[in-house]
């Protein structure tokens, strides 16, 4: 790689971390991230002192004493979801649900050996039956932007708000990296959950109405970096058709 | 101390890791006030700092993994996940328009903080009295189109037009700004 190179890539790389990208840089930023960097000790150095220094830069803005219920408002939300992990716990309960519904046959036998383990067995998959199982149920097939077949589907019915997310064949995301699930109106998107696959498979619940959204995506974004919009690479999408 | 600071935050996150609500107060302790200052002058607003802020903990609580140690210290990480929460946020509410009628100068190196009863680490004060006298010494220009960006939230494009200069300007004095800021923030080997 020549010197002119490299400075293209640094000049990506203080962009990136200054948040100050946007359009055909901020994708060129994420493809030298995710394929250059990694292999490049020089690259590497580089974007962990830029980082470094834009975590001073933090610094000048000066401390402000925050609202006081900010601290209660955190205990309480903790409180409320222990030490929950953006993990799909209990998706392989979801799974179990979700595949009875739609027809996929596959690993019904090592679900439940996988589940003896798991706590309130009995109440989540009799929710997600209850759930499934209710008349008027539709489901969306998803376009996928990677070359090896994976299939993701989610399955709702208009008017409840729950939407069950289920794939297979379904790549772990980067190092450091988590799926995260969108939902877009006239091209508004808000996020609604980060997950990774468990060897290979997804099956998660999620409280969305669905039918009042008409797209649904899914990207790749980094781990713990909450996201306004959809910045990372979109791996899965779908348009919502309206119910006839 | 930088070093003892950093030490400090690596055993807070070990134990954070482990389910520790006392080390999840320890880091609020410390680096709250911090977050939400940056969070307010990025968002210039209390409400939508207050939100950055809680949001930028929780995800920490939740996702302690996310912070490598390997790759730097973890108020570094910190801080940027709560910039990167404001800037979205003042994308998302699409205030940029009024927020360039905001001042967009530091305070004068030495000047005082305006928030009262912040209690800090004196290595803190001193870094920040650090950060903004470095930041003073870059050539205008450079120095221009930082803040625009990282405390105005603003993309390099957004910057271009509104200083009527090439992006390609805007991209090479940025570089230029960070590592110039860079070199004067390293610590000596003396």
């Amino acid at each position: 790689m020549s010197e002119s190179d490299h400075q293209r890539i640094d000049e990506l790389i203080a962009g990136h971390v200054l948040r100050a990208l946007e359009g055909e840089d901020a994708a060129e930023a994420e493809r030298v991230l995710a394929e250059h960097v990694p292999t490049c000790p020089r690259c590497r150095s580089i974007l962990d002192e830029l980082e470094e220094t834009a975590g001073d830069l933090a610094l000048a803005a000066g401390p402000a004493p925050p609202p006081e219920l900010l601290l209660t408002r955190l205990h309480r939300e903790i409180r409320e979801t222990g030490h929950e992990r953006r993990r799909p716990v209990g998706s392989w309960i979801w799974m179990a649900a979700a595949v009875t519904v739609v027809g996929l046959t596959v690993w019904n036998a090592v679900l439940h050996t996988r589940l003896s383990n798991e706590m309130d067995t009995k109440r989540r998959i009799s929710t997600a039956m209850g759930v499934l199982s209710q008349p008027g149920y539709r489901t969306v097939s998803f376009d996928t932007t990677r070359k090896a077949p994976s299939h993701m589907r989610a399955a709702f019915r208009p008017g409840d708000a729950r939407v069950v997310l289920f794939g297979s064949n379904i790549p772990d995301p980067k190092p450091g990296n988590v799926y995260r699930l969108w939902v877009g109106r006239q091209g508004h998107f808000v996020p609604r959950g980060d997950f990774a696959p468990e060897e290979g498979l997804v099956a998660l619940l999620f409280p969305i109405d669905l039918s009042r959204y008409d797209e649904i995506l899914i990207t790749e974004e980094p781990a713990g970096v909450p996201s306004a919009e959809p910045a990372g690479q979109e791996r899965w999408s779908a348009t919502i058709q309206r119910a006839a | 101390m930088p070093d003892e600071s950093d030490r400090l935050d690596l055993e807070c996150h070990r134990r954070l890791r482990q389910g520790d609500r006392g080390a999840f107060e320890e880091l609020y302790r410390r680096y709250a006030p911090g977050a939400y200052g940056l969070a307010l002058r990025v968002t210039g607003q209390e409400l939508l700092a207050q939100e950055v802020v809680h949001d930028a903990f929780l995800a920490l609580w939740r996702a302690p993994e996310a912070f490598d140690p390997s790759r730097g210290a973890f108020r570094s990480f910190f801080l940027s996940l709560v910039h990167h929460r404001a800037v979205d946020t003042v994308r998302r509410e699409e205030r940029l328009r009024r927020r360039t009628e905001r001042q967009m100068n530091l305070p004068e190196p030495g000047g005082e903080d305006v928030a009262e009863g912040v209690v800090e680490e004196a290595w803190l004060a001193t870094r920040r009295k650090e950060v903004r006298e470095a930041l003073l010494a870059l050539p205008d220009e450079q120095r221009k189109v930082l803040e625009m960006a990282y405390y105005g939230g603003e993309t390099q494009a957004q910057i271009a037009q509104e200083l009527g200069i090439p992006l390609g300007t805007v991209k090479t004095r940025t570089l230029a700004a960070m590592r110039k800021l860079r070199q004067m923030l390293e610590p000596s080997d003396e």
